[in-house]
């Protein structure tokens, strides 16, 4: 039952880990590319 | 070189950020199905397999994809700023973007592909990332006029038509017409563009020398192959001879069973 009960809450981490990636870390680095991308072709 | 980096760069987050939402979504049904072992089960086996078999997530070991290169096989083309003939043509500095025979255009690719876009008449158009240097946010090429570069570019296309008196292969520069090599009667051609009688000059490909070189003739000049008449009959003949044959063998086996 603890074992299940870990497995829940590496779960529940993941899902924050991969939502953060999905919301914040990867849009961040969008932004930073396509500015780059401006400075490059400017 | 920078800019196609960066290019790679945006095009595989957009995939990894999918790859992200959709693998959030599955965690999420894990998480939730708590309760019921059999749907987590199915879910877990799910995940498994997609993170295992799915092959969008090779991206992770190819992270560094390097974009394959197309060549213009035209004589020339232009670069239009929608997926049409129509549209008008892509510039740099005031001037008209022009692919010539041979350049190398960097196209949109997916699961290396380029991606189609078909115009209002079906014609196909591949959108051009970037070309000599210059990135495009939307520039489209007849996807006629590129050829994957590849080492077996230099092999030969299947002709489809013949010269039917000597006469010059020329080159158009503009409003005149340059002979560029002489070809003889009875030589191989490949017509890249199609075959209209009613124009004056066709373009074609041709062997000279072992390398392939582009041109134009007089329409006049040249004999596309057709199929020959006699293939048709034949064929028609043939396929009828082999129905009778079958309808006779059928009949007859039906007469042993009575």
């Amino acid at each position: 039952m603890n074992n299940l009960y870990n497995i829940e809450t590496e779960l529940e981490n993941l899902k924050k880990v991969v939502w953060n990636l999905t919301r914040n870390v990867i849009p961040q680095l969008q932004a930073k590319i396509a500015e780059l991308e401006n400075k490059t072709t400017n | 070189m920078l800019t196609f980096k960066l290019l790679n760069i945006r095009n595989q987050l957009k995939h990894i950020k999918s790859i992200c939402f959709f693998v959030f979504i599955l965690l999420d049904k894990l998480v939730r199905n708590g309760d019921n072992l059999s749907m987590r089960k199915l879910f877990l086996m799910l995940f498994v397999f997609l993170i295992g078999f799915s092959p969008t997530l090779t991206i992770f070991s190819t992270s560094a994809e390097t974009p394959a290169e197309y060549i213009c096989v035209a004589n020339y083309c232009y670069l239009y700023s929608s997926p049409s003939f129509t549209s008008s043509k892509v510039q740099v500095d005031g001037a008209d973007v022009r692919v010539m025979h041979k350049d190398i255009v960097n196209l949109e690719l997916i699961n290396s592909e380029p991606v189609e876009y078909p115009d209002s008449e079906g014609m196909i158009f591949y959108k051009v990332e970037s070309f000599q240097n210059n990135a495009f946010d939307s520039a489209y090429i007849f996807s006629d006029y590129v050829t994957k570069n590849t080492s077996s570019i230099e092999t030969y296309p299947a002709f489809n038509a013949s010269i039917n008196t000597a006469t010059d292969l020329m080159e158009i520069n503009g409003e005149t017409l340059t002979p560029i090599s002489v070809l003889e009667k009875g030589v191989r051609v490949y017509l890249y563009e199609g075959f209209n009688g009613a124009l004056t000059y066709t373009p074609v490909a041709v062997r000279i020398d072992n390398t392939l070189q582009y041109g134009y003739v007089f329409t006049d000049y040249i004999t596309p192959d057709g199929i020959n008449p006699f293939i048709i009959y034949a064929s028609i003949i043939a396929v009828a001879c082999i129905g009778i044959v079958i309808a006779l063998l059928f009949m007859k086996n039906k007469k042993w069973h009575k």
